[in-house]
């Protein structure tokens, strides 16, 4: 594609049809799996990601185990189809390990590990096709999983990117196309209630001066997140505790 | 207790008390530090001279010589009236009306400092962040009188002493089996809560130790009881009773344990001929009907007994009650004894091997929940 294609046109709206400041569509479910405690599936645009949480349970590892925490231990992978062209591995190469990492740096800062000594907790997030966004779209899914595994986290933690389009206009949740054409991509991972940021990330070099309007760019996409994803467990609780009579309540 | 609009008549009756009582509270705003309960020697040293100077000050502004401890008492009774007045439990539902000075005094002790004073207690699925309550967990909001707790609709299995459990041998160790119970922590099987063989009083010597491998074994089946809960978690099984011991010809569902009701009995003999244990852990084990007087003998419940041939029609049955248990679980219905039994019967317009189908599973659990709907309706 041309590099001289504007990725803002003159009249503020983007290759996609969005405006700078809009999320692409999400959409997610809770519960999709019968086997692990907690499972979600979030589409964000075109990307979508599976996520599983099995646990707490006993540390298979006895050397790891921690006497008072429990591990965070987390999977990265992409399914082979996910991209345009064909994956050799699905995971183990240097990129999904370094997903994997950072899943496991966001996900520590708000599961509260000290509820489970000696235990041990596994995410798993599978990526079904990639179209950018997807780190964020794996820290969604995966806050949503844990979420539906009943295991007590201290906030949402919702991530969302954004970048600069023309030098000027900062644009949110980039997809793909965008990525490709634009320029310098801004990750950041935020806990959106009590705006602290677990995890940034920049993919290219990028001047100073325009990082606080990106980064709130961002960081007001990571609030928009949360309140979906809060309906979304809203509905599944509601859903779910209707039809067991809310589970062996005792008032 | 007097009714809180006795209280805030009080105030315009007797003035003079209460605008003593205001006065009084608002030369300790400035002095909170005495409401400080810490015992580290600087706080303590701070505390005493503000008791000092405020004793001064209250001399001079109300004009009556007092002694230290008379002040003492006096603050440590109003105390116990605002405490008793905000008092949850106490006054029920009705609203808490509060005087100026009642108010100014709660929010003194309070303060941030004060614990003593918070209306709720933090139970489990909370957390606290800046003086506020919040959930950790997304479920059923549980209040008993000030403790708060949030009980999430799908999580491990938190075990309670008592509850029945159908378990999987994981590992064989000294004195003790480990058990998978779907819990945070594998459960422990000690070799002194189960019944060997030769009756109550045996003793448990080192040989039976060596030989327990014997009695289960890795990838075994029991079911038990929660005896007791380790400091650290850990779940304390025992099959001190002729029900409990090692499953043989069964198949084993798994469930969420939050699906399955708590009910006084877990073993069932279902009419059609099935036998069914709903462990508390969310384990179901489906088996052939157990006969009451097949559970005597000695043996310790460690008997296997595979070569028996189960007829075909129980067989087919079994097959049934599985397939049932799915289709209610996967639309969240609670199982226990009466579900299952009208799940069975709504599902006998199907071949076994058709209630897979989703939409079949679906109908199932519809037509149950409308069933016990009915009978909830017959009932009151």
């Amino acid at each position: 594609m041309s590099k001289n294609k504007e990725l803002i046109s003159k009249i503020g709206l983007r290759l996609d049809g969005r405006r700078a400041d809009e999320l692409r569509r999400i959409r997610c479910k809770m519960g999709v799996f019968a086997q692990p405690d907690g499972s979600a599936y979030i589409e964000q645009g075109l990307t979508k990601v599976l996520a599983a949480v099995y646990g707490p349970h006993q540390v298979k590892n006895r050397q790891k185990a921690q006497h008072d925490t429990c591990i965070i231990n987390t999977q990265f992978s992409m399914a082979v189809f996910s991209t345009n062209e064909r994956k050799k591995r699905p995971r183990g190469d240097r990129k999904s390990t370094e997903m994997s990492l950072h899943l496991q740096q966001a996900l520590a800062a708000v599961i509260e590990t000290d509820l489970y000594p000696w235990s041990q907790i596994d995410v798993y997030v599978e990526v079904l096709h990639a179209d950018g966004g997807i780190y964020p779209a794996c820290v969604n899914a995966a806050t949503l999983a844990i979420i539906d595994a009943g295991i007590p986290i201290k906030e949402y933690v919702c991530a969302c990117t954004a970048t600069l389009a023309n030098n000027e206009i900062p644009m949110l949740d980039i997809s793909h196309q965008e990525e490709v054409l634009g320029g310098a991509t801004l990750t950041v991972a935020a806990l959106p209630m009590s705006g602290k940021i677990v995890l940034m990330e920049m993919s290219q070099r990028f001047h100073l001066d325009h990082l606080p309007k990106v980064l709130n760019k961002a960081l007001e996409g990571c609030k928009d997140i949360k309140v979906i994803l809060d309906e979304a467990v809203k509905n599944h609780v509601a859903e779910m505790g209707s039809s067991t009579g809310w589970a062996n309540s005792r008032t | 207790m007097n009714s809180d609009s006795d209280n805030s008549i009080s105030e315009k009756e007797v003035p003079e008390k209460s605008s003593a009582n205001l006065k009084l509270t608002e030369i300790l705003e400035k002095y909170h530090i005495i409401f400080k309960k810490s015992q580290v020697p600087k706080i303590k040293e701070k505390k005493k001279k503000h008791t000092k100077k405020f004793i001064k000050k209250y001399i001079v502004q109300i004009v009556k010589n007092i002694s230290e401890q008379q002040l003492k008492r006096k603050i440590q009774n109003m105390k116990t009236e605002v405490k008793k007045k905000t008092d949850i439990s106490a006054t029920g539902n009705k609203n808490i009306i509060l005087n100026l000075w009642e108010r100014q005094l709660l929010t003194l002790v309070e303060g941030k400092e004060k614990p003593s004073f918070s209306k709720d207690t933090r139970g489990h699925g909370t957390y606290e962040e800046d003086g506020d309550l919040k959930a950790s967990v997304a479920g059923v909001k549980e209040q008993v009188n000030k403790l708060i707790s949030v009980r999430p609709l799908k999580s491990r299995y938190d075990g309670q002493v008592g509850e029945v459990l159908v378990g999987r041998i994981m590992e064989v160790q000294q004195k003790r089996w480990k058990v998978d119970t779907n819990a945070r922590l594998d459960s422990a099987l000690l070799i002194s809560s189960v019944n060997l063989p030769g009756g109550e009083l045996r003793k448990r010597s080192l040989q039976d130790q060596h030989s327990m491998r014997q009695y289960l074994q890795e990838g075994d089946l029991i079911s038990a009881e929660v005896q007791s809960i380790f400091v650290d978690g850990t779940l304390s099984l025992h099959t001190r009773s002729l029900r409990y011991g090692k499953l043989a010809q069964g198949i084993l569902v798994k469930v969420f344990p939050s699906l399955i009701k708590k009910t006084k009995l877990h073993y069932h003999n279902l009419p059609f001929g099935v036998g069914i244990i709903l462990g508390n852990n969310g384990y179901v084990w489906i088996s052939p009907p157990v006969s009451t007087t097949e559970l005597e003998g000695n043996e310790g419940g460690f008997v296997q007994n595979l070569e028996e041939v189960i007829p075909r029609d129980i067989r087919e049955a079994m097959a049934r009650v599985r397939n049932c248990i799915l289709a209610l679980a996967q639309s969240y219905m609670m199982l226990f004894n009466t579900s299952v039994v009208v799940a069975y019967e709504e599902s006998l317009k199907y071949a076994v091997h058709e209630l897979l189908l989703p939409e079949v599973m679906i109908d199932v659990a519809l037509l149950t929940q409308q069933r016990m709907n009915m009978m909830e309706d017959y009932e009151f």
